[in-house]
């Protein structure tokens, strides 16, 4: 599919008369890419790289500086007359080499040019840098003594056996994690703790040091050279690194891909032994800084370092899997061909792909890598700019102009400039007008949904609290918690001998005040039979209320609904005073979902209309309740409805660090009740029914969504 | 004698200067701008004055003897390196005086208003007949005066000759030797002529020596290590068998010509490789190409002059390429030769893109001047496939050994300076690609050219025959007519047509530019009818008697618009000089060449019904046309240059290991 060249060239003579030749130092390595041979030219002063065909290498190979380059070409020609390069390709060719200091040339150099190119050359750097701003390489010193030095230590390691000693490490490792995954999970909330920062950092760097000198003595192994280590700035966070491009020179891919994941090879061994002292340790500091440990070297490398889509060890590691060399370049050059050809139409337009096959991994690599990059940097802008807006509306400026008006300016350029659209000009503005057109429109009218979620829980609306009307020891619980109850049923029995003893007293002082007015009637004591009857009726009062308290020692249902007594089997037995709650019965025919709204969000709640809302809980999320009422709470509140929307229990809402209750917000928001449609059977009340509830909004095109988020990210910053 | 260090500095060309890319551009077109300023012109004619004056009260009372001294006082102060406008003033004043007492002239205020235009490295815009030769003699002594090489390209090598011998006793008095190189000389006498202090040459020519010299110089490209050698060899160096002195200043006049229209072709060093078997595969390429068919086998794109092979045609040739000697078996190699002959076929039209002289040898036409370029050929091939095409004997192809664009080279000299009548249309360019700054020095006598209506038809045969009326008409009251055409092919079909009417008329094209010079002087004459192709006889005054400006001067009439509205102001300029009664007539119709190539088809169509409708206003929608499609033309030409620009920069660039490259 490669471009057609001519065989001859007008510029031939500029270089025919020339004898040159491949700088002695340069070495040459043949590397094989989609069964195809390449030629890899290294420059080892500045480790540069230069790809060539074997055609070109051919040419290129006989040059010693005593023939002439046309006299060199034309041998070629005699040799393989349909293979060898056009005049066109090994001006080309030529002109790359003398570019990368690879070309030695009879004649002095011109040094004037010598110093421009330097000055282009570190422009570009500078350039890249500055594009490259969230990954800023700083290099330090020059680690190749020290890594020979280390090689004969790394060499049994670096071994078969070694191999699977590792292997067997990390399977162990992850065997004894799946055992602890439940510990492992409930410790993970803590991980991203204001107090924990700083020491998840120094266990970052600790971690990426030995992952790059992972990358650093495997390079070594294979014979490669390590000449810079430094530290990058990673999304402005100091890591340090390693330089073992060298390595994109070896003959077989698999030591390619080997020091490609040596870096998470070692990253895993640490992890691995990191786990082990985790589960032995009883020191809590111990646990939290391997635990630290465990999670970089797990989470963060495999989200960041294997992701193939940024460009890190697992883009390398898939280049080479798939032979996709300089995949993000070609994938890049892959859509410009494609939308030339397909958009505007331009025929002499050739995919950098050499079939079918790389042209679709480049072209699917492309897009996806295009969408990650300005997601990641959309959600790394978004997140800077909640913490700090200034620095956050810096990098959003910066991303604007580097995502968004330089490639712009380039577009507009190369539709008013580039040669290759000569004849395609018309349609390509034309194509090029249609897709702005779709574009804005779709951003600026075209609604669409949007919707924002809230935590809460579900509450019943009906609930009675059973309380211990008498005091009493529990005795029998005539009902297990969590059994649907009828009003009126017996749920619980206390029994009270002191209640029983005073009723009895109650009872013989009755019978006593009655035989005392049986003898002041007899004795015509008339005068005490009044304060007697008096007694009697006082009596009387007593012995009824007991006897009602006795009655209250069966505790029954008040109202229909589940009996829910979690502490009922600790219950038995215990005395219970008057007024202790025992237990609830609750209606879960009619549950009521609380749930608690952001401040941040509680415009969108109270400006504009809630078209629909649903509710998704945590334990069923595959079954959305259809909210039927919805009352939003006035008055901002404080008191969480329950503890698990709060951080302390795993929530999302910040909780405030003195309240050990965890219901205590630290910002202020809206509590909002909604009905729902009822549960389906399969969801069983009373688990813990904390969910999601998302709220439906009017649709709106983009730009007004966008705009607003950008609001809120303002006010929001000017209110705290 | 030079010295090795003069050597070294006089022959070392100025690394071109980068033209301004991206915003910069903007910021240059304004310092262009700025530089071109009214204020300028002022200052120019304001010194002029001052000059004339010092002419008169200080350097025209001195003695024959004081005035010599003063000279040799001016040449050493020059040779020196001084500047300053006083000196400048006095010189031109004694300048002034020498070319009043060698050739009887004394310039005027616009003349030395040129030279200093000149002087500055400006490009001085004079009109036709406003005694350019003088002006830049007298810039040229200045320059001369220096010890640097001194330059003055001119459109032709008859020119170069007439104005170095018209002048060369003004420069003898002025103490220094003005030579002059033409296409027929021989290296030795080259190398004497290039010796002289000024070089009248045309670019052709100095270019064609600069590259030779280079070629010889081999790997001692740059100057410092010439002066190494030189001076570690004990003086002897490969330099000693150079032409040049090497270059530094250049004066060019019409100078928009030369780099503009002319600045993209390059300049070709060539030797011819014999023993090819070209021939053989020029007379196959042309029966295969026969033998295919247009729609079908091929498609043309008329706009762009190309041909695409389509899979049939490919798969066409491809069964027959078996039967032909081995250069047929490469795929590449067997398109690209059907392509070229179709092309060939197709684009290149005898009499329009090339001649047949009279030793059966094809000579390529400059499309934009009509001139013949002599012994100038196509590359790769296509050379030898139109030779195939007209049946004559197939030449040799030849090898380049060294080439480079007109644009490159002017943009090496340390100093450059134009003279031109017409050059404001491109002072942008000029500005950008090469630091001139467009002055237009006012004419010295007011310009008495009347420009008549302009007549329009629907159609060429129309046009054609009205333009016959017209010269019958003036012929009639003995008025000379200068008739311009686009195309060899063009004059000689109106010669035809007056031929039949028996019109005596000469014909002035580039198949008989030799005679040029002697028609165009002749063609100031009562009744006298000159048919040329646009720029035939540039440069030569064409001079009119008493009778002929009593009855109204020349009439020149402009058959076709020209691709630039420049050319078309040339031709029209031949009229109505130095004050000097005159007229002039544009001709349109849709079928013109300029509206074929460069109008829409829709707009030409519209265009063609307005006509024939005979409508009112048609006439100013004609001339809008033209207007539109000239700008059309030259923003192509324009992106053509950039692009040879572009070219020229990525080879100096990418190829620096190279002595092509080297300075």
């Amino acid at each position: 599919m490669a471009e057609r060249q001519q065989m001859f060239s007008d510029s031939w003579h500029r270089v025919a008369p020339e004898r040159v030749r491949l700088n002695p130092t340069v070495e040459v390595v043949r590397q094989m890419f989609r069964g195809q041979l390449w030629y890899l030219l290294r420059d080892p002063l500045n480790n540069e790289f230069f790809r060539i065909s074997p055609a070109a290498y051919a040419f290129v190979g006989r040059l010693k500086g005593d023939l002439t380059v046309d006299e060199v070409w034309k041998e070629c020609l005699a040799l393989m007359p349909d293979d060898a390069p056009g005049q066109d390709e090994v001006i080309q060719v030529l002109s790359q080499l003398h570019r990368s200091n690879l070309l030695q040339s009879n004649l002095a150099p011109d040094s004037r040019q010598l110093f421009e190119r330097e000055r282009k050359i570190k422009g570009r750097k500078a350039r890249g840098q500055a594009v490259n701003f969230l990954f800023l390489n700083i290099p330090l010193f020059d680690p190749d003594r020290l890594l020979t030095l280390l090689r004969p230590i790394f060499r049994p390691i670096l071994s078969p056996v070694g191999f699977i000693l590792w292997l067997g490490l990390v399977a162990t490792a992850i065997w004894f994690s799946i055992g602890h995954l439940d510990e492992l999970a409930d410790q993970s909330s803590g991980v991203l703790a204001p107090k924990n920062l700083f020491y998840l950092y120094l266990c970052t760097v600790f971690i990426k040091l030995i992952h790059e000198f992972g990358h650093g003595i495997m390079c070594k192994h294979f014979g490669g050279e390590v000449r810079k280590t430094g530290v990058m700035l990673m999304l402005l966070t100091p890591l340090p690194y390693v330089d073992a491009t060298s390595s994109w020179g070896f003959r077989h891919r698999w030591q390619r891909i080997a020091v490609s994941s040596a870096g998470m090879g070692a990253e895993f061994l640490v992890a691995s032994i990191a786990l082990f002292v985790w589960i032995q340790t009883p020191d809590p500091f111990v646990k939290r800084l391997t635990y630290n440990v465990i999670f970089i070297a797990s989470v963060s490398t495999v989200l960041f370092n294997a992701n193939p889509l940024l460009r890190f060890d697992g883009y390398y590691i898939f280049s080479d899997l798939f032979d996709l060399p300089n995949l993000y370049q070609r994938s890049t050059r892959q859509l410009k061909h494609l939308s030339e050809k397909l958009l505007f139409g331009v025929k002499k337009s050739f995919s950098p792909a050499s079939d079918r096959n790389e042209a679709f991994w480049l072209t699917t690599y492309g897009i996806a890598a295009f969408i990650y990059r300005v997601l990641l940097l959309a959600f790394i802008t978004y997140n800077v700019a909640q913490g700090f807006l200034g620095l956050g509306v810096a990098i959003a400026a910066f991303c604007v102009f580097l995502y968004f008006l330089m490639p712009i300016g380039k577009l507009v350029k190369y539709l008013f400039t580039s040669d290759r659209l000569e004849r395609h000009r018309t349609r390509a503005f034309a194509v090029t007008g249609l897709i702005i057109l779709l574009l804005v429109g779709g951003i600026g009218f075209v609604p669409l949904p949007r919707s924002f979620r809230a935590s809460g829980v579900f509450k019943p609306s009906i609930e009675s609290v059973v309380y211990s009307k008498s005091a009493g020891v529990v005795d029998e619980i005539f009902v297990e918690t969590t059994t649907p109850v009828k009003a009126g049923d017996p749920i619980l029995r206390l029994s009270n001998p002191e209640l029983d003893l005073d009723i009895k007293s109650a009872t013989s002082r009755l019978e006593q005040i009655a035989t005392q007015i049986e003898e002041a009637r007899q004795n015509q004591f008339v005068s005490i039979i009044g304060p007697l009857v008096e007694q009697a009726k006082a009596g009387r009062l007593v012995l009824e209320e007991l006897n009602r308290q006795k009655m209250d020692l069966l505790v029954r249902a008040g109202i229909d609904g589940i009996w829910t007594s979690p502490r009922s089997r600790e219950l038995r037995g215990t005395w219970a005073p008057r007024g202790t709650e025992l237990g609830r019965i609750v209606d879960f025919s009619e549950m009521v979902f609380v749930s608690a709204v952001p401040q941040k969000q509680a415009g969108s709640l109270f400006d504009e209309t809630i078209q629909s809302s649903e509710v998704r809980l945590l334990q069923s999320p595959a079954i959305a309740l259809a909210v039927t009422n919805q009352t939003i709470v006035p008055g901002g509140q404080q008191k969480l409805p329950t503890a698990a929307l709060g951080w302390l229990a795993g929530g999302e809402i910040k909780t405030k660090q003195g309240d050990s209750s965890g219901l205590t917000a630290v910002e202020e928001f809206y509590l909002v009740r909604s009905e729902t449609a009822p549960f389906p059977s399969e969801v069983s009340p009373p688990g813990a029914l904390t969910g999601q509830i998302r709220f439906t909004l009017p649709p709106e095109p983009l730009k007004s969504q966008w705009s607003r988020t950008i609001r809120q990210l303002f006010q929001q910053n000017e209110d705290s | 004698m030079i010295t090795p260090t003069q050597r070294f500095y006089t022959a070392a060309p100025r690394p071109p200067r980068k033209v301004a890319k991206g915003i910069d551009r903007g910021a240059d077109w304004v310092s262009g701008a700025f530089r071109r300023r009214s204020s300028t012109l002022r200052r120019l004619l304001r010194e002029a004055e001052a000059s004339l004056q010092w002419l008169e009260q200080k350097i025209a009372p001195l003695s024959e003897d004081a005035f010599q001294e003063k000279l040799d006082d001016l040449h050493r102060r020059f040779r020196r390196g001084e500047t300053s406008s006083l000196l400048t003033r006095e010189a031109f004043a004694a300048v002034s005086r020498v070319a009043q007492e060698s050739m009887g002239l004394t310039p005027y205020r616009e003349q030395i208003a040129g030279a200093m235009a000149i002087h500055e490295s400006l490009f001085a815009e004079m009109a036709t007949g406003e005694g350019k030769t003088l002006t830049i003699g007298l810039a040229a002594t200045l320059s001369g005066w220096t010890g640097n090489p001194c330059h003055v390209i001119t459109a032709n090598d008859y020119l170069a000759q007439r104005d170095a011998e018209t002048l060369s006793e003004y420069f003898a008095q002025c103490g220094i030797r003005a030579g002059f190189v033409t296409g027929s000389m021989k290296p030795p006498e080259r190398i004497s002529q290039h010796q002289s202090a000024v070089v009248y040459t045309t670019s052709q020519e100095i270019l064609a020596d600069f590259l030779r010299d280079k070629l010889k110089l081999g790997s001692e490209q740059t100057p410092q290590g010439r002066l190494i050698q030189h001076l570690s060899s004990g003086g002897k160096s490969s330099g000693e068998a150079l032409v040049m002195r090497g270059i530094h200043t250049v004066i060019i006049d019409e100078a928009d010509n030369i780099l503009i229209d002319e600045a993209v072709t390059p300049l070709i060093i060539s030797q011819t490789m014999p023993g090819n078997s070209f021939a053989q595969c020029c007379s196959i390429a042309r029966d295969l190409g026969a033998a295919l068919e247009t729609g079908i086998d091929y498609t043309i794109d008329y706009k762009h002059s190309e041909i695409t092979l389509t899979h049939q045609g490919i798969a066409a040739i491809g069964r027959h390429s078996h039967r032909f000697p081995a250069i047929w078996r490469s795929y590449d190699r067997r398109n690209e030769l059907v392509r070229q002959s179709l092309v060939a076929e197709h684009f290149f039209i005898k009499d329009k893109h090339y001649v047949i002289t009279d030793e059966s040898k094809v000579e390529i036409v400059d499309e934009f001047t009509g001139r013949i370029l002599p012994g100038r050929t196509w590359k790769q091939g296509l050379h030898q496939t139109i030779e195939t095409k007209e049946n004559i004997p197939v030449t040799d192809p030849t090898e380049t050994l060294a080439s480079m664009s007109f644009q490159r080279f002017f943009r090496m000299f340390h100093s450059i300076a134009g003279v031109s009548g017409t050059a404001s249309e491109s002072s942008a360019e000029l500005w950008r690609m090469y630091r001139l700054a467009v002055v237009c020095i006012p004419t010295h006598r007011p310009v008495l050219r009347k420009i008549e209506k302009v007549k329009v038809y629907p159609n060429e045969a129309a046009k054609y025959e009205a333009v016959v009326g017209e010269i019958d008409a003036m012929h009639q009251t003995g008025r000379p007519v200068l008739v311009g055409t686009r195309t060899v092919e063009a004059s000689e079909a109106l010669s035809r047509q007056l031929t039949e009417l028996q019109l005596p008329h000469t014909v002035l094209n580039a198949v008989r530019h030799k005679e040029e010079a002697a028609i165009v002087s002749e063609a100031g004459k009562r009744g006298s009818i000159c048919i040329a192709t646009n720029m035939a006889g540039r440069g030569t005054d064409i001079k009119l008697s008493e009778e002929v400006l009593s009855l109204g001067g020349l009439h020149v009439i402009v058959v076709e618009h020209n691709l630039s509205p420049r050319i078309d102001r040339q031709l029209i300029g031949r009229s109505a000089r130095q004050g000097e009664p005159g007229s002039a007539r544009y001709y349109i119709a849709p079928d013109d060449e300029l509206l074929i190539r460069f109008l829409r088809p829709r707009e030409r169509k519209q265009l063609q019904q307005r006509i024939a409708s005979k409508l009112p206003g048609s006439t100013g929608l004609a001339l809008n046309a033209c207007r539109k499609a000239q700008k059309t033309a030259e923003k192509m030409g324009e992106k053509q240059r950039e692009a040879v620009l572009k070219m020229d920069t990525w080879m100096e660039e990418h190829l620096a290991f190279t002595r092509a490259s080297a300075r």
